[in-house]
């Protein structure tokens, strides 16, 4: 558990403050270096990069819903098949993150002897 | 293994985030890429708006002279009270942009054929037909008639100036939805695009023209026919200025015709296959308005009223503002991309606008010397053809360059069309040219007028689209001018397509400004307008155009039979679902039809029928009978034309003349059926089409529903987004296209405006949508069941920012410096 915390930490609030600024595939780098810097396997860094993945994404995504009420996430959601846009969201806060820190862990343990 | 393990995993990140970022399209719809869309940080999570609110920050606006504050009532309509009008300008440049910039960008977009450039290639068709219309070279021209004025270019350029210091602080966080979502970023706006939807206003208003399909009639069926089908003149017109002698002694300045010259009838080379252009059913173009003074009304001040029919869409077309400035203090709605006000008022005076509609578009028939097409007989000297590259960018393409062939009487826009009959035609196009007037300089000098002197000097500043400007004032004045730049034709010049090869088919200049149809304060206390005939052929100038027969002339009844009017008892006019043209034509189907031959179910419709009032109210049962009986009767009397549309264009007879036929002429020939040995007369075709309509209702039960359901009404966004547009109105919106509310699936009133002018302002005003353009805002559509239901809001006309403190919603102060 002590050994997801840290990497857990840094994907959510470095991740936060990058995009203030950067681009949409800033979560896969941010969740990539913390694969990279933080001895965890590349199971639990899949496990991790998914959750903060879509916790980031959610909860970014849910704010600006509840202060909207939901109206503009019901228009968006007719685009997209009917889809929930929230749900379609957090599947690719998580998806971005899982890859990006999968590939981190994998890439620290093609150095570890 | 670990190197594999990570090269797979490597391989699959870079595979999403590519496949994330790559716009995907399924069957025919394009989709954004999701990874940059659905981004909560820069997405179009960012565009949903809290749905209570409004927090504008105040800013530095570059440019400015002195401070601008900006008060956003309850609508989010913008007061903006400035020291100046161009600080004014600047100020609505920003703000208009920052509600509207998407549209704005769309707009000028499909007005100058720069669609493809952001769509792809599945809009060349349009942006291509746009380009060869000449809509850039008009709105260029309309440049260079703009610049002799100072103080227009002085607006023009402090308004670019404001949409552009709003569109330079954007991030892509910002942009509106719609960027997101078709994967584009906006652009600096610029003083050719403010042209541009000057040009889209005019494509739209001034852009009729039955050259080809009246041409191909007079070709098939012969001038006598011709003569019968399609009367120019409809004898129970109520044209917009009648005649009380005030045309005497006016002689056009017409040439003698020389001989050999044709001006009518051109023979065009027939092509089998040539797909119809025009359609039998165009899409509504309509507008009231009218003013009484107050020897009609309760309070004896004068009242004006408005409402433009336009293509209903969100955003809306209009965008509503107040601009006080030490020289104005005037409301109303803005078109977005255009300083000032368009249709409005301010403390002293109201004005408001319908489309003249008349003809001043004609097409030229050219002789081209060689294949080669580089030059075209003129007065019998070869005329070299001026040759104009179009650049149309496609996205994901390489550029299309197009030339269009321009000859002295304008562009050759068919001729890259080998199944065009128009192929070998030149268009003569009233808005190609540059204006001797400036129509900005219109709405400016209105938007601060005091009087009816004033009024006159602004009217005389405007060319194209013809408008019928309404006019009142707090003194009491009322006045209608039918307002534009007209061609002096010779008779029926113009009608048909004319012969290029000579100069003296060339309209004969333009009717001077001061013979252009005006009224004053005429004794009934009334002047009022619906697209109907300018004038009585008394008219000294001939003129043509596609006229309205029906609203006008119940306008006119229920202004005739009007007294002591409130704004409750006008806004009952602007909501009259009553049809003249349904009054007129029923109870003549009525008379024709045979009722011992109908069934039961039949003589119950028919008892139905009889017993209709003639309105198109949204729950009403009766309309959907009607109208299908109705249009069953035109189409098997001119089944002959529906024949031939399906091969070429050809004019279709009104439906004041068809309703006229059913009176007075029930053995015309046009209601034989060629196809049957005996010789049917209007009761057969009466009786054959209430059976048709009949079997239609049985065969399509669901069908028999209300009118408002049956006909279906839709406010679409301008981009065909679904989920942006509200479909759920058709059980509760009425009218048609004959009502005084004249509302079909898409079109409307686009601005429902009554202003009374007494010593305090009263406003009512609403339109279908919401100030806002952001379908993620509140103020999208908040106006939209309003509009439905045929309510009013009250419309604040402020003296000072703080003087309405309960529907203020927010203020935002624009200060000068970087």
């Amino acid at each position: 558990m002590k050994n997801t915390l840290y990497p857990t930490l840094f994907v959510l609030i470095v991740g936060a403050l990058g995009y203030f600024g950067l681009p949409w595939w800033w979560l896969v780098a941010v969740a990539a270096v913390a694969g990279l810097l933080f001895p965890i396997s590349a199971g639990k860094g899949f496990a991790v990069g998914t959750a903060m993945g879509t916790l980031l994404w959610y909860s970014m995504a849910m704010l600006l819903n509840m202060a909207n009420g939901g109206a503009l996430a019901g228009k968006v959601s007719q685009i997209f098949l009917g889809y929930p846009p929230l749900v379609i969201t957090s599947l690719l806060g998580g998806l971005l993150g899982g890859f990006g820190m999968l590939t981190g862990c994998l890439a620290r343990e093609l150095f570890k002897k | 293994m670990r190197s594999i393990k990570f090269i797979l995993s490597l391989a699959t990140t870079i595979g999403l985030v590519w496949a994330l970022q790559t716009q995907l399209s399924v069957k025919d719809k394009a989709l954004p890429p999701l990874g940059p869309f659905f981004n909560p940080f820069t997405g179009f999570w960012r565009n949903a708006e809290p749905s209570k609110g409004f927090t504008p920050q105040d800013l530095n606006l570059p440019g400015l002279s002195g401070k601008v504050q900006v008060v956003y009532d309850d609508l989010l309509v913008p007061h903006i009270f400035a020291d100046n009008n161009e600080d004014a300008a600047r100020v609505q440049g920003y703000v208009t942009a920052s509600q509207r910039l998407w549209q704005m960008d769309i707009t000028t977009r499909k007005a100058s054929g720069r669609l493809s450039e952001v769509l792809g290639d599945r809009t060349l068709g349009i942006d291509r037909l746009t380009r060869r219309r000449g809509m850039v070279y008009a709105a260029e021209n309309d440049l260079k008639g703009w610049q002799t004025s100072p103080e227009t270019v002085r607006l023009l350029d402090a308004y670019t100036a404001g949409v552009n210091a709003y569109v330079d602080q954007l991030t892509p966080a910002d942009y509106p939805i719609e960027f997101k979502l078709l994967n584009y970023t906006p652009e600096p706006w610029t003083s050719l695009k403010t042209a541009l939807v000057v040009e889209s206003m005019a494509e739209n208003l001034a852009s009729y023209g039955d050259d080809l399909p009246a041409t191909n009639a007079l070709q098939l069926f012969g001038r006598d026919t011709f003569a019968m089908l399609y009367p120019e003149w409809n004898p129970k017109q109520r044209p917009i200025i009648p005649d009380t002698g005030q045309w005497k002694g006016i002689v056009p300045n017409l040439p003698a015709r020389k001989t050999g010259a044709i001006l009518t009838g051109m023979q065009l080379p027939e092509h089998p296959a040539m797909p119809a252009l025009a359609d039998p059913d165009p899409y509504l173009k309509g507008s009231n308005n009218w003013a009484v003074n107050g020897t009609r009304t309760q309070s004896k001040n004068a009242i004006l009223a408005n409402d433009p029919h336009l293509n209903l869409t969100l955003p809306s077309i209009w965008y509503q503002v107040q601009i006080h400035t030490p020289q104005q203090n005037c409301y109303g709605v803005s078109l977005p991309g255009l300083p000032g006000v368009v249709i409005g008022f301010n403390d002293d005076i109201a004005w408001g606008m319908t489309n003249v509609s008349h003809d001043v578009s004609d097409w030229y028939k050219l002789q081209w010397t060689d294949a080669t097409h580089t030059a075209y007989q003129y007065d019998g000297q070869p005329r070299k053809a001026d040759l104009r590259i179009e650049e149309i960018k496609i996205k994901n393409k390489p550029t299309l360059l197009d030339t269009v062939r321009y000859t002295v009487w304008g562009p050759v826009v068919f001729d890259y069309d080998p199944a065009s009959e128009l192929r070998e035609c030149a268009l003569r196009w009233i808005t190609h040219d540059i204006p001797e007037h400036n129509e900005l300089s219109l709405f400016l000098s209105l938007n601060g007028g005091k009087n009816y002197a004033d009024y006159k000097i602004a009217m005389s500043g405007f060319d194209c689209p013809a408008q019928n400007f309404v006019f009142a004032t707090r003194s009491g004045d009322i006045a209608i001018q039918v307002q534009g730049r007209y061609p002096v034709r010779t008779p029926e010049q113009g009608r048909f397509i004319q012969d290029g090869s000579h100069s003296e088919n060339a309209w004969h200049g333009f009717i001077p400004q001061d013979q252009v149809p005006s009224m004053k304060n005429p004794g009934r206390g009334f002047v009022f307008s619906a697209n109907q005939h300018s004038t009585p052929p008394s008219y000294p100038y001939y003129y043509l155009g596609d006229f309205e027969d029906y609203r006008g002339r119940h306008l006119y009844d229920r202004l005739d039979a009007l007294h002591d009017a409130t704004i409750d008892s006008i806004k009952t006019m602007q909501l009259d679902n009553f049809s003249l043209r349904a009054a007129e034509a029923l109870p003549l189907m009525l008379r024709l039809l045979d009722r011992s031959k109908l069934d039961a179910d039949g003589r119950q419709i028919a008892d139905n029928l009889a017993a209709w009032n003639y309105r198109y109210d949204a729950g009403q049962t009766t309309p959907p009978y009607y109208e299908v009986w109705y249009d069953s009767c035109y189409q098997h009397t001119w089944d002959e034309m529906f024949t031939i549309q399906k091969t070429r264009p050809v004019l279709f007879p009104e439906s004041w003349r068809f309703i006229e036929l059913l009176e007075k002429d029930t053995n015309n020939i046009f209601f034989d059926d060629k196809r049957t040995p005996q010789r049917e007369t209007a009761r057969d075709i009466v009786q054959a089409s209430f059976q048709g309509m009949q079997h239609y209702f049985t065969a399509n039960p669901q069908q028999r529903v209300a009118w408002g359901p049956y006909r279906g009404f839709a406010l679409r966004h301008l981009a065909l987004i679904d989920g942006f547009s509200r479909l759920d109105l058709s059980s509760i919106v009425g009218g048609q296209k004959s009502t005084l509310n004249a509302i079909s699936r898409t079109n409307g009133p686009s601005w429902r405006m009554i202003v009374e002018l007494g010593d305090k302002i009263h406003a009512l005003g609403v339109y279908p949508g919401g100030q806002s353009g952001n379908p993620g805002s509140p103020y999208y559509d908040n106006m939209v069941n309003t509009w439905a239901k045929g309510e009013y809001y009250e419309l604040l006309l402020l003296s000072k920012p703080d003087e309405a403190p309960a529907r203020t919603l927010a203020q935002q102060t624009f200060n000068p410096g970087k």
